[in-house]
């Protein structure tokens, strides 16, 4: 299956593009997205303890469970306001 | 203001433009709420003694906007008396400008306070936008609350 992955903020700069798209294993969940970037985007791995995650714009724990065409957001620690 | 607009009780929104404080206020103040609280947060000239240039606002603007009506909801929830309005700004912001403003408008200052602190609370905690920090020597994200 395919999925899209967004990267902001610093999760960008380690990876070098806004927007990806990923190959998974049917019933893959986020935190294997997660361990699959972080080998292809080495620098990702410092901002991996921290980051939080949104699948269809809402946050989501690293064991939800990807479909195929579904929008995972890596998102770093927030800092708005 | 050349019309009269109508009284929201809840606004929502993230904007490029700078923030009228005043017409936010207009939108949920109303004959029966006798406060109505403003937060507003800027860009501060300093971070850590080193001096602060501008900052750089970026969101996911589709989920920020889903947040923040996320947020006006609960605290519609919690206290359905009050009426809320929260924006944000993205884009580069110079500092003194307005990034973010929240006014609450509530029949009694009590419930007003808790009802502004939870928002901001939310929003720290929540909200998908990160900040770039520019130095007089280079930028960086900002990676704590602050």
């Amino acid at each position: 299956m395919k999925i899209t992955v967004l990267c902001f903020a610093a999760a960008r700069d380690a990876t070098g593009v806004a927007t990806l798209s990923l190959e998974l294993e049917p019933g893959a969940r986020v935190a294997d997205a997660s361990a699959i970037l972080v080998v292809r985007h080495p620098g990702l791995a410092p901002a991996v303890p921290v980051l939080r995650f949104a699948v269809a714009e809402e946050f989501v724990p690293p064991e939800h469970v990807l479909h195929d065409g579904d929008t995972l957001a890596l998102l770093p620690p927030v800092s708005g306001g | 203001m050349d019309a009269i607009q109508p009284i929201e009780t809840e606004v929502a929104e993230i904007c490029t433009a700078p923030i009228d404080v005043a017409a936010l206020q207009a939108r949920v103040a109303h004959a029966g709420a006798g406060a109505v609280l403003t937060f507003v947060g800027t860009v501060r000239d300093h971070k850590r003694g080193r001096r602060v240039l501008r900052i750089h606002y970026e969101a996911y603007e589709s989920m920020a906007r889903r947040v923040l009506h996320r947020i006006a909801g609960e605290v519609r929830r919690e206290w359905p008396e009050c009426r809320i309005a929260l924006v944000h700004r993205i884009g580069l912001l110079e500092v003194g400008e307005a990034s973010i403003a929240i006014v609450v408008a509530s029949p009694h200052r009590v419930a007003g306070f808790a009802a502004l602190r939870a928002a901001i609370e939310a929003v720290k905690r929540d909200l998908p936008v990160w900040k770039r920090e520019f130095f007089e020597d280079g930028a960086v994200w900002v990676q704590e609350g602050s």
